[in-house]
């Protein structure tokens, strides 16, 4: 039937929109504790294996800056200006509650979705 | 020619981000500038050889619409968007939406206000409501139209090479601005019976009739 796998495409998409939603204010938190200007951060990002475009991520940056968590300044690189990003003392501090309670996650995670894989 | 295409495409950012501050919007073109250059300047270190015009507009594409990229930098949480129908309307066009509203709200309690005091009906919420709603209403209306509308354009059926070149469209001409002041000055002394009968005239001879 199209229109249910369009809705279960629609589904599917949105939930791993949330899904992945954190994961990457996480990943981008970490990747940011050295310093990086956009289009390098989402080279770095991608090399590790974390997919994000770049209509996101720039954005996104400029929401972190706003909540406290980077902080970040024009300066010259290779002749051209670039505003470069990194990890404020603020953010730091949240980065490592948010990685101590995706370890919990994690660990409490782990042990179900095997348990799912043995059953399916 | 890939230059042009990318100020066409920040130009079209900048106008998209409009209701920000004019050195928010340049501080964020600039850094999308950057930003986009240092990934043409790679892919071309890559090919070893200048991107093609279409090879530009695949980057371009890959960013996304400049309403878009516009909107997702006036994010502003989950919760202003779960309680004002952002979905209804559309990320992009809803800093738009809020601004018509604001109008619309604005200038339908003036009217009716000044209209009321003319014609010497006493204020209630009777009095303002009805056409309070009915603008909401149909601005709503309006903003789901286009959203409609817009939507398959935003989603990827797009192409930068299509979007116009640069101008100053967004500024009005001196003469265009104190004709539409006169007309409003006009209007209001008519409303207000400076000129001819007025609202006041108007409505004695309905209830005449």
């Amino acid at each position: 039937m199209p229109r249910e796998a369009a809705l279960n495409t629609h589904l599917l998409d949105n939930l791993r929109m949330e899904l992945r939603r954190g994961s990457l204010i996480l990943a981008v938190l970490a990747e940011l504790r050295s310093e990086r200007y956009g289009y390098s951060l989402r080279k770095a990002m991608v090399e590790h294996g974390i997919a994000i475009d770049e209509g996101t991520l720039y954005p996104l940056l400029r929401r972190l800056e706003s909540q406290g968590l980077l902080v970040s300044e024009w300066r010259e690189e290779s002749n051209r200006p670039k505003r470069f990003y990194r990890l404020s003392k603020h953010g730091r501090l949240i980065l490592t509650q948010l990685l101590a309670e995706w370890r919990t996650i994690t660990q409490a995670l782990n042990p179900l979705l095997s348990q799912h894989e043995r059953v399916k | 020619m890939t230059m042009d295409l990318l100020d066409r495409y920040l130009h079209a950012v900048d106008r998209a981000l409009l209701p920000m501050s004019r050195s928010r919007r340049s501080d964020i073109v600039q850094e999308l500038r950057e930003n986009l250059s240092a990934q043409v300047h790679d892919l071309q270190a890559q090919a070893g050889r200048a991107l093609a015009a279409d090879e530009v507009e695949a980057v371009l594409r890959g960013h996304g619409h400049p309403m878009t990229i516009a909107a997702r930098y006036r994010d502003r949480g989950s919760a202003r968007r779960l309680a004002l129908g952002w979905e209804l309307v559309g990320i992009e066009l809803f800093a738009w939406y809020e601004v018509a509203l604001a109008i619309g709200v604005g200038g339908t309690l003036f009217v009716t206000l000044i209209a009321a005091l003319v014609i010497g009906a006493p204020i209630t919420l009777r009095t303002l409501l009805p056409p309070l709603l009915l603008q909401l209403s149909a601005q709503t209306l309006v903003f789901i139209t286009l959203n409609r509308y817009l939507r398959p354009q935003l989603r990827g059926d797009w192409r930068p090479a299509d979007l116009p070149p640069i101008s100053d469209a967004l500024r009005v001409s001196r003469g265009r601005s104190l004709t539409e002041i006169a007309l409003i000055v006009a209007f209001l002394s008519w409303w207000l019976g400076w000129i001819g009968p007025g609202l006041r005239g108007f409505a004695n001879s309905r209830n005449s009739l």
